[in-house]
């Protein structure tokens, strides 16, 4: 693959990919690209990490409070659940109202008792996706 | 945590309620299309109104059940089944829908019992069908 910088101070900021196919690499270029452009902070107690998109299973709600989970940790996010989903990388997706998953992240699909689908993620939290979403989830995984 | 699953269950039920009397309304129209001397008092409207609402209210909410991840799947699928069987035997006999007769109290509990689990399987697995599917994709 080729690499071109062109440097002029003049035009919008703008990363353009010529790729083959949309792969891991596509996606840690989108996951630093949109990292830089919304800097998204999480905090646990009054320590700030800038969060490592890759890493996240998914963002959640709980009690009217926005979290990233990651296999270590869940840390406070300040945006709401509905400015997340539009600065997110597509690799994650909303799977309910309140949850924002990250499909690299996702260990297998479930169907619960009740006849919801789940989701387990890497590291065995799990959430569900609404009725309302799974169209989209399967188009998102190319069903 | 299960403050978290107890408010969901409040938010899904009082979000559903509102059909139940709405579903009442259409099938007590539809019954006095094509029943000739068909009529209610006061007490029955309200007592059918208010019976389809809880009933409602607790069909949907008690769909949180299953994802209380705490509780076992046999759990989890006891406490819908009772829950909903409870609105709806409570619903009926309120409403005189059935008789409050042992015999008819049986046949409506056989009934509702295979009714519940043909609808279960069913839907198990429609959704069973489709996360294999995407956890074909994840590989």
């Amino acid at each position: 693959m080729k690499f071109k910088l062109i440097i002029d101070k003049e035009r919008e900021e703008e990363l353009i990919i010529y790729s083959h196919n949309k792969d891991k690499f596509t996606d840690e270029i989108e996951a630093l690209c949109k990292s830089r452009s919304c800097d998204l902070v999480g905090y646990k107690e009054k320590e700030a990490v800038i969060l490592d998109l890759l890493e996240v299973n998914c963002f959640t709600v709980e009690d009217n409070k926005v979290f990233a989970i990651t296999d270590k940790e869940r840390l406070q996010i300040k945006q709401r659940i509905y400015m997340l989903e539009e600065q997110l990388p597509s690799f994650f997706i909303k799977i309910n109202q309140s949850c924002i998953a990250n499909i690299k992240r996702i260990a297998r699909f479930d169907a619960s008792i009740g006849g919801n689908l789940t989701v387990r993620f890497k590291n065995g939290y799990t959430d569900y996706v609404s009725r309302r979403n799974i169209k989209t989830v399967k188009e998102r995984m190319g069903l | 945590m299960m403050k978290k699953y107890a408010v969901e269950f409040l938010r899904r039920g009082m979000a559903f309620a509102g059909f139940g009397p709405i579903i009442m309304g259409i099938v007590y129209f539809s019954i006095d299309m094509n029943l000739d001397n068909f009529s209610l008092n006061g007490t029955e409207v309200l007592a059918a109104i208010i019976s389809t609402y809880i009933l409602a209210f607790l069909q949907a909410g008690a769909s949180v059940f299953n994802q209380i991840e705490e509780w076992s799947l046999g759990k989890s699928l006891f406490w819908h089944f009772l829950t909903i069987y409870v609105a709806y035997v409570g619903c009926y006999l309120i409403n005189s829908w059935i008789p409050f007769e042992p015999m008819f109290l049986v046949v409506f509990t056989a009934v509702f019992t295979i009714g519940y689990f043909i609808i279960w399987f069913i839907v198990y697995f429609s959704v069973k069908a489709t996360s294999k599917k995407l956890n074909s994709k994840l590989k």
